[in-house]
C-alpha cells in the first residue's frame, strides 16, 4: 500500500467509498465557502448510489451552496488512545436533488437534517475527488 | 422520521464559555480552509492554549495554504447516532504558523500529540474571530 510523505497509508477510491457507506455514526462535516470564508458544520449523511447525500433547510447558508458551488465533505474515525484511524475527503459540487422520483427514493433513507425546518431539501455532492488516509 | 417533524427536538445555542469548555474536552477537530477551487477539510489533534486553537502539521499543502493568515473554520462535535443528540462547536478565524522562537518553545512544550506520523514540526494556531456552538437534545 502506498504511503504519503507523512507515513499515512493512501486509501484507494474503492476503500474510501466502502468507508463512506459503512461508517457509523453517519455524521460527517460539510464545508463550503460563504463571503469568501470557509464554513464547516456537521451533517447527517447517506451514501446513495455512489454519492454523498444530506439534507439542508431552504434559507440556510448551506442551501445557497447547493446550487453548484464547490464543497468538501469529510468523515473520520480517529482513536487517539490507540493512535489509529482514518479519514476520507470528498470534494465536488453540491446540487439540490429536484427529480421527484429520486426525491422519493431518498425519502426512504435514514436522513435527518441537523437542524429545524419543515421542508429540508436533499443535496448531493457530485464528487470530482475522493481521497483518504489511514494510520495503521 | 425527520427531526423537523419531531416536536420534542430542541436546538440551543451555546455561549462562548460553554463552547470553550466543550473544546477543552476533545482532542480531535477538523480544519476547513479554502484551497484552489473550493474548501478542503483535514482532521487534526489540537489543544486550546490561551484562547487559541493550536495544532501541528507537516510542511506541505495545508501549511502552505493556511500558515500565513488564511481564514479557516475549525469544528469539533460529539453526536450520538442513536438519539441524534449532541453538540458542535465552530471556531472561525485566521490561522498562522507559530514561528517566533519563544512562542515556538512554548508550543513545543504543550502536551500535543499529532495523530498522524511524520515530522509534524510546524505549529499552527487559529486566532478566533468568532466561537459558536449549538446543542441538540
Amino acid at each position: 500500500m502506498p504511503t504519503d510523505r507523512n507515513g499515512l497509508t493512501v486509501l484507494t477510491v474503492d476503500e474510501c467509498m466502502r468507508l463512506l457507506s459503512s461508517h457509523v455514526p453517519r455524521v460527517g462535516r460539510i464545508s463550503f465557502v460563504s463571503d469568501n470564508k470557509p464554513v464547516i458544520l456537521p451533517v447527517n449523511y447517506a451514501f446513495h448510489e455512489g454519492s454523498v447525500v444530506f439534507r439542508t433547510d431552504p434559507g440556510a447558508k448551506l442551501s445557497a451552496a447547493s446550487g453548484g458551488e464547490y464543497v468538501a465533505f469529510e468523515v473520520d474515525s480517529i482513536d487517539t488512545t490507540w493512535e489509529e484511524g482514518w479519514s476520507v475527503l470528498v470534494q465536488g459540487r453540491a446540487e439540490e436533488v429536484t427529480d421527484p422520483d429520486e426525491v422519493e427514493r431518498l425519502e426512504n433513507l435514514p436522513l435527518r437534517p441537523w437542524g429545524p425546518g419543515p421542508k429540508a431539501a436533499y443535496v448531493r455532492i457530485m464528487s470530482t475527488d475522493i481521497s483518504g488516509r489511514r494510520l495503521d | 422520521m425527520a427531526d423537523s417533524e419531531d416536536p420534542q427536538r430542541s436546538i440551543a445555542r451555546l455561549n462562548v464559555d460553554e463552547c470553550l469548555a466543550l473544546l477543552g474536552h476533545r482532542v480531535v477537530g477538523r480544519v476547513a480552509f479554502i484551497c484552489g477551487d473550493g474548501p478542503a477539510i483535514v482532521p487534526v489533534n489540537y489543544l486550546l492554549d490561551e484562547g487559541t486553537v493550536v495544532f501541528r502539521t507537516t510542511y506541505g499543502t495545508t501549511l502552505d495554504t493556511i500558515g500565513s493568515g488564511a481564514r479557516v473554520a475549525f469544528e469539533v462535535d460529539a453526536i450520538d447516532e442513536a438519539t441524534h443528540s449532541g453538540w458542535s462547536v465552530v471556531v472561525a478565524g485566521k490561522a498562522e504558523e507559530i514561528w517566533r522562537p519563544e512562542e515556538l518553545e512554548r508550543a513545543r512544550n504543550l502536551p500535543l500529540q499529532p495523530w498522524a506520523p511524520g515530522d509534524r514540526a510546524h505549529y499552527v494556531r487559529i486566532l478566533p474571530s468568532s466561537i459558536s456552538g449549538r446543542r441538540i437534545d
